[in-house]
């Protein structure tokens, strides 16, 4: 088999050292804070959207029935 | 008391299953059908190590290690459904990280020069240095002279022989022609040589 040292040191360095649980724990805390974001967006667009639609018709409904029977 | 059980007992036995037995690119397409933490967590568990390794090896300092590992992470996991399998997962994930390293090292020093061609050299005749000088060079000399050659260097150096990447595969991570990347891995090696060289007479 051909020796490559190249591997043999990134394996001993490997073996000597671990990766810092801080960093998994930075990640997990942006990919949830990304999440969450990407959810109340997700839930409240959509109904930001049809609250919006809804107060439009009923604007434009309670307009129109002005303009029919102004006198109720 | 279910929910103590389930996660206590249940999921590092399921997630235990999932991490031997699927693949970089089965992970990839569960995490991006159901963004679910365990799958990416597969995936960090997978690579962590040697991405946290090549950037101690670059940056030279652990608390630059530490970030830039959390912001590749990061970087792989937004870009993840941009991975098209063209090539290997750990290649795409070594490109990220190079490249990185090396933008930090380049904006740090506000040296481009870092993994740049040198025109005025392209056309000098080089000394082929043998691969097996390399690859059999003693495990400690080999951590000096890689500490001692430019990053630059040492980079196309770690590609090559440590993450036995094809000149193809560098040349796209480094967006350069498969010539050009010859002659830098030639230019390397020399480099090498001399420093060897240069510190151990023997």
């Amino acid at each position: 088999m051909r020796i490559n040292n190249f591997q043999e040191l990134e394996r001993q360095e490997m073996e000597q050292r671990n990766v810092p649980t801080n960093i998994k724990n930075s990640i997990d805390a942006q990919v949830g804070f990304f999440q969450f974001v990407g959810n109340l967006f997700e839930l409240f667009i959509p109904r930001m959207v049809d609250l919006f639609a809804n107060k439009m018709s009923t604007k434009n409904q309670s307009e129109n029935s002005k303009s029919k029977y102004p006198n109720q | 008391m279910l929910n103590f059980l389930i996660t206590n007992f249940l999921n590092p036995l399921i997630t235990g299953n999932i991490k031997s037995s699927l693949t970089d690119e089965e992970v990839i397409s569960k995490y991006l059908s159901t963004y679910d933490k365990k799958y990416y967590s597969i995936l960090y568990d997978r690579y962590s190590n040697k991405v946290y390794g090549k950037c101690i090896s670059l940056l030279k300092s652990e608390s630059r290690a530490e970030d830039a590992t959390q912001d590749i992470f990061i970087k792989i996991l937004m870009n993840l459904s941009k991975f098209s399998g063209k090539s290997k997962f750990s290649t795409w994930v070594y490109s990220i990280t190079y490249n990185y390293c090396i933008d930090l090292i380049r904006r740090k020093k506000k040296d481009p020069s870092v993994l740049m061609d040198n025109i005025a050299d392209k056309h000098d005749p080089i000394e082929e240095v043998n691969d097996q000088f390399l690859l059999e060079t003693n495990i400690k000399r080999l951590k000096i002279v890689l500490e001692e050659i430019p990053v630059g260097d040492k980079s196309i150096l770690l590609m090559k022989y440590q993450d036995s990447l094809s000149i193809k595969e560098i040349g796209a991570m480094l967006d350069k022609s498969e010539s050009a990347i010859k002659m830098k891995i030639k230019r390397a090696k020399l480099k090498f040589k001399k420093v060897y060289s240069e510190k151990y007479k023997d």
